[in-house]
């Protein structure tokens, strides 16, 4: 009988925050509203910046959407797929863009190129950010 | 900064142009904000960790750059 306290302290400490569902799917949709919702405010705010700055600057540079699919070797299917997933990863951002209509041709040159690669490296970001707020949420760390 | 390139007959305006020493500062920036950011506990671990991604990054930037020049001669 006196064990059931300390067993059950012991699952309030270890139980999540908040459904970890939510706030890994909050945290996808707007880059680290994950945080926010479990009150890193902080953290929250600079990697909403971070992610941010890195996916508009990359569309500044008119960088191409990957589009999953296509004819082509396997490697370039490959290159395609993961293309999109890093694109998706960012977010609401990502949805915007191709709602809004933004569809750049590809086209030959450094500036288009460097912002593709900006906005994959902006959804990879946001995947850390999701790691993390899930982390969080599980009491793994604070 | 904004810039015209030209393809052929077709006349792309971009609203902002970065060079390649300028894109690997800006993608080490971000990336160490982050690495920082998520990976260690408490604030001042956070910020070492930042700016140590940060030297790490400039050191190869500049390290690999040194190497291609002396590759090529």
């Amino acid at each position: 009988m006196k064990e059931m306290p300390a067993a059950s302290a012991n699952v309030a400490t270890s139980a999540p925050l908040r459904s970890s569902f939510l706030v890994v799917a909050v945290g996808w949709l707007i880059p680290g509203a994950g945080h926010l919702l479990l009150g890193r405010r902080g953290r929250g705010a600079i990697l909403f910046v971070t992610i941010l700055i890195t996916f508009a600057i990359g569309i500044m540079l008119h960088g191409p959407l990957f589009q999953p699919g296509g004819a082509g070797d396997v490697l370039s299917r490959l290159i395609q797929y993961g293309g999109f997933i890093g694109d998706l990863a960012v977010g609401l951002p990502y949805l915007l863009a191709r709602w809004l209509g933004y569809f750049p041709p590809d086209v030959a040159g450094h500036n288009p190129d460097y912002g593709s690669k900006l906005i994959v490296a902006a959804g990879l970001l946001n995947i850390l950010a999701m790691v993390d707020a899930y982390e969080i949420n599980s009491r793994q760390k604070d | 900064m904004r810039t015209k390139l030209t393809h052929g007959k077709k006349t792309k305006r971009f609203l902002m142009s970065l060079d390649h020493f300028e894109m690997s500062v800006l993608f080490a920036l971000v990336c160490s904000v982050v690495l920082g950011l998520v990976t260690k506990r408490t604030d001042e671990a956070r910020l070492r960790y930042g700016l140590y991604c940060f030297g790490c990054f400039m050191v190869a930037l500049f390290g690999i750059g040194w190497f291609m020049r002396l590759l090529h001669g």
